[in-house]
C-alpha cells in the first residue's frame, strides 16, 4: 500500500473528532456572512467558559467527597458526569450545530466526574491533584507557544500517526474494560512498574500531541473563515483533550507516587 | 502554601494566561503559509 493510499485509509478514520465530515460541509465558509464567521478569540473564550464551568461543578462534588469522606456519596454523580458526558459528547461530534448547547452541558457533566475523581486521588496522595493540573495547563501553554511559532508543524502523517495512536490506545482501553467484567485486565496499564509508567508516558504525550491538532483545526477553520458555531465546537474538541490530558497525568502521578 | 502549590499553582496561571493571550492571535506566517499543511476539508 503506498503512503498516499494508507492517508486515504486510514486518515479519515480514527478520532472521531476529526472525522470526515467535520470540516467538509462547511466549504460554504465564503457565504457565510462576516458577522456570524468564526474567530480565534472567540474560540478562546468559549474555552474559558467551558474551563469555568467544568470547574462550579468539580468544586460541587469535590467538595461533597471530603465533607462526608464518603466515596460512595460522590459515586452516583461520578456515573452521571461520566455517562452523560459521553453521551453529550457522541451528541456535539454527530450534531455540532447544536455545540453552543451540547458542548457547555458536556462541560458541566465531565466536572461532576472530575471532581470526584480528582477528590478520591488527593484523599490518597495529597497535592497531586494541583500538580496534575498544573502539568496540564503548563502543556497547554507551552505546547500553544510551539504551535504558534512554527515550532511544531503539523503535517499529515503527524495527523495519521497520532489519530492512529489515539485509536489504539482507546481500543486497548475499551479491551480493558471489558475484561473487566469477567474479572481479568490487561495488567501493565494499571501497573506501577517500569513498563507500566512507560506506557502512561506515552498515553501523556500521544494526548498532549492531540492538542497540537486541535489547535491546528481551529486556526485552519478561523482562517478559512467557518461559521461561527464552530467557536464552541473547537473549544468543545479542547476540552475534551485537556480532560484526557488531565486524567493521564494524574494516573501517571499516581503511579510514580505509589512506588515510594 | 507550600512549595508544591506556589511551583504547580504558578504553572497553572502562567500556562493558562499564554492559553488566554496568545490564542488569541494567528499563527506565525511559518506556520500558516507552509505547503505541508493539514488539508482538514479533505478529512
Amino acid at each position: 500500500m503506498s503512503k498516499h493510499n494508507a492517508l486515504t485509509t486510514f486518515g479519515r478514520s480514527g478520532n472521531p473528532m476529526f472525522r470526515g465530515e467535520a470540516f467538509k460541509p462547511d466549504a460554504t465558509f465564503a457565504e457565510t456572512e462576516a458577522p456570524g464567521r468564526m474567530t480565534l478569540a472567540g474560540t478562546v473564550n468559549k474555552t474559558g467558559i467551558l474551563l469555568i464551568l467544568c470547574l462550579v461543578t468539580a468544586s460541587f462534588t469535590w467538595n461533597i467527597f471530603f465533607r462526608t469522606g464518603d466515596p460512595a456519596a460522590v459515586s452516583g454523580f461520578l456515573w452521571i458526569g461520566l455517562i452523560g458526558g459521553l453521551i453529550l459528547a457522541l451528541i456535539t461530534i454527530f450534531k455540532r450545530q447544536w455545540a453552543g448547547v451540547t458542548a457547555p452541558l458536556y462541560a458541566l457533566a465531565q466536572g461532576l466526574a472530575l471532581g470526584g475523581i480528582s477528590a478520591m486521588f488527593e484523599a490518597q496522595y495529597p497535592g497531586i491533584v494541583i500538580q496534575a493540573m498544573g502539568l496540564t495547563f503548563g502543556t497547554l501553554g507551552v505546547l500553544l507557544l510551539a504551535y504558534k511559532s512554527g515550532l511544531i508543524k503539523p503535517t499529515e502523517n503527524f495527523r495519521l500517526m497520532i489519530v492512529a495512536a489515539t485509536g489504539g490506545i482507546a481500543l486497548l482501553y475499551l479491551v480493558s474494560f471489558v475484561m473487566g467484567f469477567f474479572g481479568s485486565s490487561i495488567g501493565f496499564i494499571h501497573s506501577n512498574g517500569l513498563f507500566g509508567i512507560g506506557f502512561s508516558l506515552f498515553v501523556v504525550a500521544i494526548a498532549a500531541l492531540n492538542l497540537v491538532l486541535d489547535f491546528d483545526f481551529i486556526e485552519e477553520a478561523a482562517e478559512q473563515g467557518a461559521p461561527r458555531y464552530l467557536e464552541w465546537y473547537g473549544a468543545f474538541s479542547l476540552m475534551v483533550t485537556l480532560i484526557w490530558l488531565y486524567l493521564e497525568i494524574l494516573r501517571l502521578l499516581a503511579k510514580l507516587r505509589s512506588r515510594n | 502554601m507550600g512549595w508544591n502549590e506556589i511551583f504547580f499553582g504558578g504553572m497553572i496561571l502562567i500556562g493558562l494566561g499564554a492559553f488566554l493571550f496568545f490564542g488569541r492571535f494567528r499563527a506565525g506566517k511559518a506556520q500558516r503559509e507552509r505547503q505541508s499543511k493539514i488539508r482538514w476539508r479533505k478529512h
